[in-house]
This record gives C-alpha cells, structure tokens and sequence, in this order.
C-alpha cells in the first residue's frame, strides 16, 4: 500500500479525533472541565500524534503532542486552563486540519507553525494567527477552469456494472424473439393445412402483419442491444489508462534493484500506450512487480558470470504488451541464466514446499512454475525501494481475479519468457454455462479449450483413474459434483456424456458435467459480505431468468480441487497454506492508521494477522484463537497496554505469549514499565520503521 | 435443493403492510402507556420454537425464492438468492441450533435481517408476526433451553405461555461462524 493511501486512512481517522478535540473544547468554553473531558481531549491528541509519526507528518505530531503535553498539565495541575488556553488549542486544532488537507491535497510544503507552537507552550494565543494567510491555497481556485470533471472510480465502476446488467437485459430480449419465431413457424405449418375460404385469407393476412412486427422487433431489440454495447464500451472507455501508468515504477524499480545486487539490467517496454481497465491495471500491476523482481534476483546473472558465458555485460528485461484475439497479452522476457529445474526442485526441497519424493516425480516443464511459489524467493519481496508490499502470493490471487493465464516457456543459459494473457474485462466476460447436479455454473471462457460429447467408451483406465484421450492427449476425468462436493458422484453410465476440457497453466483437465448449456456475457457480481470468499467460487452472476449462478474459480479447482497425490498443483497448494502459517499475530491499536499499517507490513511477511480494537477486544480474541505474539499499542480507552500486557501475563494459556509494546511514549520511565509487566520489546513509534518491527518480531516468534 | 416457487412469489407487501398496520397499531397503544421501555420483535418460529428478532434488523419478509446452493460453504448456508439484483445468503440456523434440516415448505419463509454489516436472508419455518416486549420482562437464557447457545441468544421472554428466545443478531453475524472466509485474501 502506498504511502498516500496511509494517509488517506489517517486524514479520515484524524478527522474524527479533530472534531471531537473542537467539541470539547467549545464544551469546556461553556459548560467548564471535567477530567474525564479532558483525559479525552488528551487521548484525541495523542491518537493523532501517534498516527502522524507513523505516516511520517511531523508537523502535524509536533503540534499534537505540545496539544498533549498541555492537556497532560492540566491533569496533572501544573498548568491552569485559562481561557488562553482554550483559544490557542482552538487554533492549533485548526493548525492541524489545515496541514491536513494541504497533505491530502498532495501539497507537502511546510506551515510556519511556530507561533502556535509557542503559544501551545505559554498557554495563550501568540500575536499573529496563522492559518488565516495559508488557507486559501487548498480551497484554491486553479481547479475551476479545467474542462475535465472528476468522477470517482467507484461511480464509474456503478455505471459500468449497470450498462452490463443492460446487457444482460437484452439477453432476455433475444431468448423471447426466439421464442416468437417459434410460434410463428408453428402457425405458418397450421395455415399450410387450413383450406382456402376467407376466414383462411383473413388468418394470413393476419399472420403476416404478425411477421412484420415480429421482424420489427427483432430490429428494434438489435439496434437497441447495439447501442447497449457501444454504451458500455464508452463507459468501460472511461477506465481505460495506458500500461505506462504501471510500467514507469518498475523500470525505475528494475534500475534500482539492478544497481543494488552489483548487477547491469535495463526494462525496456513495448506497447506501453496498451490501454487497460484501471481495475485491471490494479490487479495486474503487483503481478507484473513480483515478476520483475523475479527476473532481476534469480534471472539476471552477475557481471562476471555473463561475461564467462560471454554474454554482454548489460542484461535487458523485455516488456511486451499487445492485444491477441480478444484478449491481453503481457510477455516478460530476460536473457539471463534461465530457470534450471533441478536447482528449483532442490531449493523448493531445502524451503521445505516440497518433500524429497514429490519433487522426485515432478516434471521439469512443471517445475519451473515453482519459482511462482510463496516462499521460494531467497528474497523477502518488501524493499526499501519499492517501500510496499506485495503478497507473495499475489500471482495467484489476482490471476483468479482477471480470469488469465500464465506461461513460463524457459531455456537455461539463454534466459525465461513469461506469458500473462487475460480478457479486457473483469465486469463483464464471457463463460461458459454448465449444469452439474441440477445448478448451473459459468465458467470463465477463458479456462475453456473445448467442450466434448463422450460415450462411456471413450473413457479410460489409467493408473487406476479415469481419462480420457483427446487429440492424441491424455487428460485426466474428473465429475464437476465429485470436485464440489466431496464424497459425492454422478457418473452417469451409459449415456453420452458432456465434458469441459479446462486448461490453466500448463495443464487440462476434462470436468464432467451433466449439462452444457451455452455462452454467454455475464456481469461478475460478489457474493455479498457474508460470503467473502468460498473455495472454488469467484462471485456469482444474474441469469436471464433471475436466478443466481456462481462462477467457478478454475486456478481453485486446479489447485486444492483435483485429489491429492495425483497432481503437483494440489500439492502446491498445500505447501504454501504451510508456508503462510510462518506465525499468528494479535495487532492491538486503536488507532486505525497504525493497525492497518502493522497489518499490512506483517501479512506481507507472511504472517497471519488479527486485528484487536482495544485491551478488552484483544483479551476476547486471546480467548478465541491461539497466537504466536502480541503488539500492542499503549495509550488505548478502557484498558492501557501495559494492564493488558499483565492481565496476558496472569492468564495460564498466554502467560508465555511473547509481547510487544509499540508506542509513541518514549520516556525511560514508560519503557521500564512495559518491561515490569512483562513486555518482551519495547518499540517506539517515532523511530517506527518495518525493518525494526520486523527484525523484533522475528527474533521472538522464532 | 431446488425450491422453485415462481418469480412472482414475493408476498413482500401484502406482509409488509400487515407489519406496518401492526406495528402503527403498537405504536398507539404505547402512546397510552409509557410507563415501561419497550421495544419491537419480530416473532418467528424455528422448528418448534419460538424466537424474537429486533424489528429494527428486520428489512423484509419473503416467501422461498429459488435458492441456489453454494457447495462447500458449510451447512449454515443454505444458498444464494437473488433480490432485486443483489446476491444474498440465505442462513440456516437449524443446525447451530441442533435442529433437523427438515423444510416445512407452507409456511416458511426468508426473514431478510441486516446486522453487524451485513444483510442475510434468515430461513424460518414461520413469521408469527410482531410483539412488544418489556425491556424488564427479558430475563436472561435458563441453561439447556431450545438448544440456542449462549453467544447468540440475548435474552428469553415469556410469550402466551410459551418461551421466546431472544436472536441476537449483531453478534451472531459478527462471529466467524456465519460469515464465510474460506480464502482469507490478502490486502495489501
């Protein structure tokens, strides 16, 4: 995640606390103090504080933490609030929203803040306010000119969704002129045997105005299913942006990299003014980083030894973009040492993602997908370069997301091709309907290479599984209700059969299905927040006729699906579920801002993250589930980090449970007491980086 | 499990409307007795049992639609449906209740709830309608009754000589049980 959307998260978590620090202190003008308002004030203060230390505004914590220091006097009493008081940390309050939207408005210039600062200290307003000069310039009116509007992405990806579901609409159309055409073939027959009298006449007179009109619609439903299209097409247009929007970090990031691991390597890019979907672009973008990065670390070889292979000292990375037949094509090529199976199958043996027996049967041509692993990097894939995370992982997932493929084609010694292709569109695409045990579910057309017709005789015994031969091919037979629901089957003997060859990667597999029932466009929809995600499925779509259906996910039915020990893919699957239980962490923070942030910095590591609210909500999910550690937060209402750190100490199942203190507090004092309790490390916030928290949370997970 | 009942099956308004004359009929009778703190059930029957959901949760009442199963998401989900081009789950509680999965098809019906969040479609073998409960008379669960587990019953309360569990729908639909996460993404 970047740093600006940290700050987006920020601004909104600190919009709060801002108005709740007006509120108060307006109450505090006309009703008088209580301490409980004033505790509160002081936590407001120091939320906010905290948090900008983390996204690195230090004016902002500057401000706040004098704003603390002067509630924490009033606490204490050894400072009066006086109305001065009230006024100055009005105005700092406003000081703070002010930097604040000058920083979401990309604006990073400084405020001269001292006089508030200084005011903040004696406790009564300076001489000249501030904010009043400086404000203009964020409101300002150099936007009003332009010709262009803003529209948020998610009112485009509405409109786009919405002229889907028109599309879909006038799917129904067409399935009702079928219908008509029908009935009129039925009637034509009727009248060819009727006598000629004038009823007769009459009845075909009849009947040809009603074929003018049903030829009329038809027309009408064309033109107007044409328009529909077009329509979606502009609004799709809308969210289209070049491949150069994601290219020019990475040919930075190449250069970067290059130049940190002693090695010459360059990214050269073709067809960067490709346009995408932006939600495309966004999916696609952590893939193509993991795979750059990739080629840099274990593609491209050291100086010296392209030299000795008398290559040229300078190595490229090749970025090929094109459109092929309907779809996206992205090829990612380098020259280096290529991918050499055996190593791969030792390492991913010495990483523990594969046992000594399978990588032994492992072919080479599959093995060399094992780069793509979780886990297999001899890297950790977060640098301070690209300063973000990307789930090691993230290949996967978001091949799902795009319905794509991808294709490793590499020759050791002379370097590795990868070939990403995928459809222009993840609203709406086209899939394949199947009927499997009385539902019907859409495969993406994408996974499909073709659909077949069997006799029982067509299906073979080999090595006590089914198969069947396809163009010269084996390819393995499995029934669609088997695979969804375990222990079931539906081999229906003796009929002809339908099955669906899938193919993704470099595999296929022939899915039986009771029922083929067609193409057709759908429109991807999710399957609501109760269902985030289910195996085996994507989403769900709208049929013509109302009823739901659910889109297969066929890297998840090529993964875990397919029973174990038959095929490698199952079974990397499994080692990287076992790879990702590196350790579970309870994040404690009331902070929304350090929460995500520590979120994110973890699961990018690969470790399993709950997230906890505050001392209480932490102590509720200690009950709930077992963790490796704890970080937690200090300052936090109800229930201080030092108190839950003691009370985790008390309790017999997390009395070992290794704990961290993470927090903006950075007196010695408030250090010996997080070790009294029992805090195994101590991390303060201003010095905050990934490398720090890491390191800590490594060493005691161990 | 395929329950086909037409698309023209939703009998929203007609229920709607006898929960809104109900419910215009309560709110009169309170303004005659204010004396108490009250509040609003819906009051649905489960197997044999009685249970009350805060109206307020309440969005509408819906008979079976076509509900299309979604394999390997667990027993408490029933399927998804399809209203007004939104896909909800439809959540069958019988099974965390200990109830048999036997399908009363006459009376029953999809009480549509949204809590912690999210919206759900809640199957129940029949609405009986709604009452205005006493917030005094709550007491909280006697042990072992009616199978409701403690995390997700708020209360019971004594109703026409029979007992009315007290669903508490934010916790429940707040707790991993109901809401299904078989992938766990990362975000990043």
């Amino acid at each position: 995640m970047s740093l600006q959307k940290y700050i987006e998260i920020f601004a909104r978590e600190a919009e709060e606390h801002l108005q709740s620090l007006r509120h108060g202190l307006l109450a505090i003008e006309t009703q008088g103090a209580t301490p409980e308002l004033i505790h509160e004030l002081l936590r407001n203060a120091h939320t906010i504080k905290g948090s900008a230390m983390m996204v690195g505004l230090e004016q902002i914590a500057e401000l706040t933490h004098q704003m603390e220091s002067l509630f924490a006097g009033f606490e204490s009493g050894s400072r009066e609030l006086t109305p001065g008081c009230v006024d100055v940390l009005l105005l700092a309050t406003d000081t703070v929203e002010e930097l604040l939207a000058r920083v979401q408005a990309g604006d990073q210039s400084k405020v001269e803040v001292g006089s508030v600062l200084e005011g903040l200290k004696n406790g009564k307003l300076a001489q000249v306010p501030v904010v009043a000069a400086g404000s203009e310039s964020v409101t300002g009116a150099g936007r009003e000119r332009n010709k262009t509007v803003r529209a948020s992405v998610e009112r485009l990806d509405v409109l786009v969704n919405q002229l889907g579901e028109l599309l879909i609409a006038r799917q129904e159309f067409d399935d009702k002129i079928r219908q008509i055409r029908q009935l009129n073939r039925q009637f034509e027959e009727f009248m060819a045997v009727l006598r000629k009298d004038d009823n007769c006449e009459k009845a075909k007179s009849l009947l040809a105005k009603y074929s003018r009109m049903a030829n009329d619609l038809e027309q009408s439903t064309f033109a107007l299913g044409y328009q529909a299209e077009e329509l979606h097409a502009s609004a799709m247009q809308l969210r289209m942006m070049p491949l150069s929007t994601i290219t020019e970090d990475l040919v930075r990031m190449v250069r970067d990299l290059g130049r940190e691991q002693g090695k010459s390597v360059t990214l050269d890019v073709e067809g960067e003014s490709l346009e995408l979907d932006r939600v495309l672009l966004d999916e696609i973008k952590p893939m193509l980083m993991h795979m750059v990065r990739n080629a840099v670390d274990h593609g491209v070889e050291a100086k010296e030894e392209r030299a000795a292979c008398g290559k040229p000292e300078q190595s490229l990375i090749r970025l090929k973009a094109r459109y092929e037949g309907g779809k996206a094509q992205l090829v990612l090529s380098d020259d280096g040492r290529g991918i050499d199976p055996h190593s791969v199958r030792k390492a991913a043996v010495d990483k523990k993602l594969l046992s000594q027996s399978e990588a032994g049967s492992m072919s080479d041509e599959e093995s060399v997908y094992l780069i793509l692993r979780p886990g297999f990097s001899t890297r950790t894939f977060v640098t301070d370069i690209s300063g973000r995370g990307v789930g090691m992982d993230i290949v996967k997932t978001n091949i799902d997301r795009i319905k794509g493929n991808l294709l490793i084609d590499s020759v050791p010694g002379a370097g590795t091709a990868m070939q990403l292709t995928f459809p222009l569109s993840t609203a709406v695409f086209t899939s394949l309907l199947a009927e499997s045990d009385g539902e019907k579910y859409a495969i993406p057309l994408n996974y499909v290479a073709e659909v077949l017709r069997l006799n029982d005789a067509d299906i073979l015994q080999e090595l006590g599984r089914e198969v069947v031969r396809v163009h010269g091919e084996t390819i393995p037979l499995f029934s669609l209700t088997a695979l969804l629901n375990p222990g079931s089957s539906d081999r229906v003997a003796g009929r002809r059969i339908s099955a669906v060859i899938l193919h993704f990667r470099n595999r296929k597999i022939a899915c039986l299905v009771s029922r083929i029932i067609g193409e057709q466009d759908i429109v991807v929809k999710n399957m609501g927040k109760q269902l985030k995600s289910v195996e085996f499925f994507s989403g769900a779509t709208i049929l013509g006729d109302g009823s739901p259906a659910l889109i297969l996910s066929i890297p998840d039915l090529f993964g875990s699906g397919i029973n174990q020990g038959k095929t490698r893919l199952s079974e990397e699957i499994d080692a990287y579920s076992a790879a990702q239980k590196k350790g579970r962490i309870l994040v404690v923070d009331d902070s929304i801002t350090t929460r995500t942030m520590e979120k994110n910095i973890l699961e990018t590591h690969g470790y399993q993250v709950t997230i906890a609210v505050s001392g209480f909500d932490a102590l509720e999910k200690l009950d709930a589930g077992s963790f490796d550690l704890m970080v937690s937060d200090v300052e936090m209402p109800g229930m201080t980090g030092f108190e839950l750190t003691r009370k985790v100490r008390q309790r017999e199942e997390t009395k070992t449970l290794p704990v961290i203190i993470c927090t903006s507090l950075a007196t010695d004092e408030h250090k010996r007491l997080g070790m009294e309790v029992g805090a195994q490390a101590y991390i303060v916030k201003g010095n905050f980086d990934q490398g720090t928290l890491l390191d800590t949370v490594a060493a005691l997970i161990a | 499990m395929t329950m086909e009942s037409g698309r023209d099956s939703y009998d929203i308004k007609q229920i709607l409307n006898e929960m809104r004359s109900e419910y215009w009929q309560a709110l009169e009778e309170v303004e005659v007795d204010q004396s108490t703190e009250t509040a609003e059930y819906v009051l649905v029957r489960i197997h044999s049992d009685l249970f009350a959901l805060e109206v307020q949760s309440c969005r509408e009442v819906l008979r079976l639609p076509r509900i299309v199963k979604v394999p390997r998401a667990g027993k408490q989900i029933l399927g998804i449906i399809n209203i007004r081009g939104e896909i909800i789950a439809v959540t069958d509680l019988r099974p965390a209740l200990d109830y048999p999965a036997h399908l009363q098809q006459e009376k029953t019906r999809l009480v549509v709830v949204r809590a912690a969040g999210l919206t759900t479609a809640l199957l129940v073998d029949r609405v009986e309608g709604i009452v205005r409960f006493d917030a005094g008379a709550i007491e909280t669960l006697t042990d072992g009754l009616s199978g409701a587990r403690r995390d997700m019953v708020g209360g019971q309360i004594v109703y026409k000589e029979e007992m009315v569990v007290l669903l508490d729908l934010e916790k429940m639909f707040g707790s991993q049980e109901f809401v299904i996460d078989q992938k766990e993404e990362q975000s990043f």
